[in-house]
């Protein structure tokens, strides 16, 4: 028995006064059965109401404000408690049920305050008790376990209501499974809505991605803008700077090219005064060069002298061979010599080559004459040239000459200096010489007009640039959350499949709890059922209708009404539900039957002694000796844990409760 | 009828249906644990978290 009761204590409890316990004592095999006899008002429904009102602070047909023990109340006490110590699944339980009340002139006045405690292996609980209590015995259970035998005939009805249903399938752990059903029902259609919204989302995440190429374009077309001004600026400010330093520059040069002007313009004087010296210096050179030629002309003109008188004298020897040859041409042509002798062939031979030889001598004259003719024009020349250079020589001062060449050295080194220092200046001044400083200055004004006016535009790109990012990132962090949105709902679409086919495994899940749990009911209450009734030959079985409403059906498989049926027969209809019930779940809480066999006969009440100890749980039976004759009782030696009796004190009015040994 | 039949049922089913039978057990302990509360709140959300953790350890 996984849920067994220990012990029950009341106090200020109805008919009984201060503390009243019971004890059942631990669960013992075989001994499930425990007997509270009581007579007619002493105390067994109270026992009943107490139990009803520990777990869930309800009973059927009281208010708690009506349960306040009237003696304690007159004595001034003003809570009540009732509490119960028993075992579930092998921990022990502690539960305390208190109401506190207001009390006026001896009557409870006012909604009393409930506390309630529990402690699980002697740990209080702090908190969900009511929970707890809840897991161990479902609320609306409650009735199935703790009830009045004159009550359940209720059971045995055409139809269940739907809170008896509902307290059915909750017996039967249904609800979990049914709630589970309808939320993954709704979750689908949640899930649904959200595929929905999945689709627009996407078109929307579309739409936001071109924007943001488009952004993406805009910005770097304004961050190209800005690096082109950028770039623009820095050259400006470049030549800017250029252009400063260059004015600078220049004004510092004014001078310089005022010198240097200067320079050149010595340098051309000194070209003039050069050429001059140089001019004078050629004449003196020319002078001095003749003079130097002179004595070779000297010479020249004696060798032509001599030339010319050897001439001369060659002319007269020419006339002296003139002669001789005329003469000897002459002998040749007589025969005879002056002599007066015959000329011999020697002599002639000697005349004719003195002839030759003559001859030869004459025509060598004759060229020499010709030759003199010449050299006397150049002795003519030489004399007309001698006689200038006498004139010139005089003119040729060397002390002139020398100053005039030292001028002229001087005037070239000067010359060359200037030269040096013109080039120099040139090089240092290039550029500037030829520049408008005053249009230098115009340029550079214009150009740093223009570098403001730039920085202007540099400052409405850069606007224009964190514009456009500002905008990018905008669309991005939009896109962002579009594509986490996505990215959430995509899952979505595979939660759906999954949330759909855990709702089918739900659903018939429900189907197939509800078949067996019927099924298994159906086999437990009809055999329960048949230990009990007494019309075993003509009833066969009990079947539950679709609301769990049982039904006989005889062995001719005919479905019997209920009208058809005795009260005794409804009763035990309902006790075999009951016990069926109670068969059919892990629940097993304790059955506390208040008067159990109230419109039974002796067949059907020993029908159901015979069943109560088969029933898998702790069985309290609440009964008078009416219910339960106490002869009875040996017959349940075998399984009855405890006996006890509710003494009633009619002096004090109160009732207590003794352990009768077996 | 033992939960060990229940158990082989939902096993059954949760095949049927390629449902992880872990995730079906989690969220019948939860709709257990808040059957007996008047105000169910947060339980479609704890079951979705569930199945989109399941899908997640899936992956």
């Amino acid at each position: 028995m996984s849920f067994h009761f220990l012990r029950l204590t009341l106090r200020d409890w109805l008919v009984y006064e201060g503390e009243v316990s019971i004890n059942f004592g631990p669960s013992q095999d075989g001994r499930n059965i425990w007997v509270v006899y009581g007579l007619n008002g002493y105390g067994k429904t109270s026992l009943l109401r107490a139990i009803q009102w520990l777990f869930h602070g309800q009973m059927p047909d009281r208010h708690i404000r009506t349960c306040f023990n009237h003696h304690a109340v007159q004595a001034g006490r003003n809570e009540l408690s009732v509490s119960a110590e028993f075992t579930y699944n092998g921990q022990h339980y502690h539960l305390i049920r208190r109401a506190e009340a207001s009390i006026n002139d001896g009557e409870v006045v006012g909604y009393p305050r409930e506390t309630v405690e529990l402690a699980v292996d002697r740990e209080v609980q702090q908190a969900g008790i009511a929970d707890k209590i809840d897991q161990i015995l479902p609320k609306e259970c409650q009735q199935f376990f703790f009830f009045d035998g004159l009550e359940i005939e209720k059971y045995a009805t055409d139809t269940h209501t739907d809170e008896t249903q509902e307290a059915i399938e909750t017996v039967l752990g249904i609800p979990e499974v049914r709630n589970l059903c309808n939320d993954l029902e709704k979750l689908s259609q949640d899930l649904e809505r959200e595929r929905d919204q999945l689709l627009r989302d996407q078109s929307a995440y579309k739409d936001l991605s071109e924007q943001k190429e488009e952004a993406k374009v805009e910005l770097d077309a304004a961050k190209e803008t800005l690096r082109n001004l950028r770039s623009q600026y820095s050259s400006l400010q470049e030549q800017i700077d250029r252009l400063g330093e260059r004015a600078s520059t220049l004004e510092r040069a004014q001078d310089e090219i005022a010198y240097l002007r200067d320079l050149r313009r010595r340098k051309e004087d000194l070209k003039e005064r050069l050429d001059n010296y140089e001019a004078e210096l050629q004449g003196y050179l020319k002078v001095v060069a003749q003079r130097l030629v002179f004595p070779l002309l000297k010479e020249q003109l004696d060798r032509l002298q001599t030339q010319v008188n050897k001439a001369e004298r060659t002319g007269e020897r020419l006339a002296h061979a003139k002669a001789q040859t005329e003469f000897i041409r002459n002998l040749l042509n007589d025969t005879l010599c002056v002599c007066g002798r015959e000329l011999d062939k020697e002599a002639r031979r000697f005349l004719e080559k003195r002839l030759e030889e003559l001859e030869d001598q004459l025509a060598s004259s004759r060229r020499l004459q010709e030759r003199v003719g010449s050299y006397t024009v150049a002795v003519t020349e030489l004399k007309d040239l001698e006689s200038r250079i006498r004139y010139i020589e005089g003119l040729a001062d060397p002390d002139v000459i020398q100053r005039a060449l030292l001028t002229k050295y001087k005037l070239q080194v000067d010359r060359e200096e200037v030269e040096q220092e013109i080039a120099m200046r040139e090089e240092k001044l290039k550029g500037s010489e030829d520049a408008d400083v005053g249009q230098v200055f115009i340029t550079l004004g214009e150009k740093k007009q223009n570098l403001a006016e730039m920085e202007e535009r540099i400052r409405n790109a850069e606007e224009e640039v964190k514009k456009a990012e500002k905008f990018l990132d905008e669309r991005q962090d939009a896109l962002n959350e579009a594509a986490r949105a996505i990215d959430d709902k995509r899952r979505v679409v595979d939660a759906l499949q999954l949330t759909r086919d855990a709702h089918a495994v739900a659903r018939e899940m429900v189907e197939r709890l509800l078949r067996l749990r019927r099924d298994a009911i159906e086999r437990h209450m009809t055999n329960v059922f048949q230990m009990v009734t007494n019309k075993k030959q003509e009833y066969d079985r009990i079947e539950l209708a679709e609301d769990f409403a049982p039904c006989i059906v005889t062995h001719s498989g005919q479905m019997m009404k209920r009208n058809e049926l005795s009260a005794g027969e409804k009763e035990v209809i309902a006790f075999s539900f009951i016990a069926g019930l109670n068969q059919s779940t892990q629940t097993n809480a304790p059955l506390v039957m208040d008067t159990p066999f109230g419109h039974l006969d002796v067949s059907h009440r020993n029908g159901l002694l015979e069943a109560l100890p088969k029933l898998p749980c702790q069985v309290v039976l609440l009964a008078t000796d009416r219910d339960l004759p106490e002869e009875e009782l040996p017959n349940l030696a075998y399984c009855l844990g405890g006996r006890l009796d509710i003494i009633r004190d009619e002096i004090g009015e109160k009732s207590r409760i003794e352990t009768t040994p077996l | 009828m033992d939960d060990g039949q229940v158990d082989d049922i939902l096993k059954e089913l949760c095949k049927e249906h390629n449902v992880p039978v872990e995730l079906m057990r989690e969220m019948l302990e939860e709709e257990r644990n808040v059957r007996h509360l008047k105000r169910r709140r947060g339980i479609a959300e704890r079951l979705r978290t569930m199945i989109e953790k399941s899908l997640g350890v899936a992956e």
